[in-house]
């Protein structure tokens, strides 16, 4: 969960800063903010709501899951003047591009699904099929486009609390966690002038 | 008690969806999945 732990830590320490420097927390404001809502809802009906990721065929979730990015591409750029906003175009990008070039899912590799599941076998899952109704597919390292891209960084290994992520989640990790502090430096004369 | 500023909380909320439909579902974008299930389905 490092993407909402960055989300909550910005969060918090934007507030304390905002506190400590005698500010309000003074949001920037972000045009086309529906878009994401249009994105998330795309992905919903392909990964989340059971009735329809159920019925989906995996070539028109691998769509729904590239589309909803362009989405959030788009509304990231019409954005980027916004503190952090660099950084999540960057990492979203580097996510999009592994994820359109292996065929429209991310790419985990066998092993890394091993080690996620804590499977000494590959139940439910086969190499080369998506994973069950995510958002990722198991593919060999030698046939993974861009691999270094890939979900392949694990958090330390425990029982208890496994993830894998891509170098573009590290990135939109910082990006978010950069944006929410950046809110709790504002000066009310920089708030204004945006306004 | 303060009332909650409304155009915090969108802008958090904004914030928060995005992170999640980008990044990968193993690094908190499946949370998606995991909160707006129904039970038995």
């Amino acid at each position: 969960m490092i993407l909402l732990a960055a989300v909550i830590a910005g969060l918090t320490l934007g507030l304390i800063r905002a506190k400590v420097g005698n500010r309000p927390y003074r949001p920037f404001s972000m045009r086309w903010g529906w878009m994401v809502l249009v994105a998330l809802i795309i992905q919903w009906l392909a990964f989340g709501f059971p009735l329809t990721r159920a019925i989906y065929p995996d070539e028109a979730a691998s769509i729904s899951l590239v589309l909803s990015q362009v989405i959030l591409l788009i509304f990231a750029w019409f954005n980027r003047k916004i503190p952090g906003f660099w950084l999540l175009i960057t990492g979203l990008v580097l996510n999009l591009l592994v994820i359109s070039l292996n065929g429209g899912f991310m790419p985990i590799s066998p092993e890394t699904t091993h080690w996620l599941r804590g499977d000494p076998i590959s139940a439910g899952w086969e190499v080369g099929e998506r994973l069950g109704t995510g958002k990722d597919v198991v593919l060999p390292v030698e046939q993974t486009k861009l691999e270094f891209l890939s979900d392949r960084f694990r958090t330390p290994d425990n029982p208890y609390y496994r993830v894998a992520f891509s170098a573009g989640d590290v990135l939109i990790a910082f990006g978010a966690f950069w944006l929410l502090w950046s809110v709790g430096g504002r000066s009310e004369q920089n708030s204004r002038k945006e306004t | 008690m303060k009332k909650i500023n409304s155009r915090v909380v969108w802008f958090v909320l904004t914030v928060a969806l995005f992170v999640l439909g980008s990044g990968a579902p193993e690094a908190g974008g499946g949370i998606i999945n995991s909160i707006i299930t129904f039970p038995g389905w």
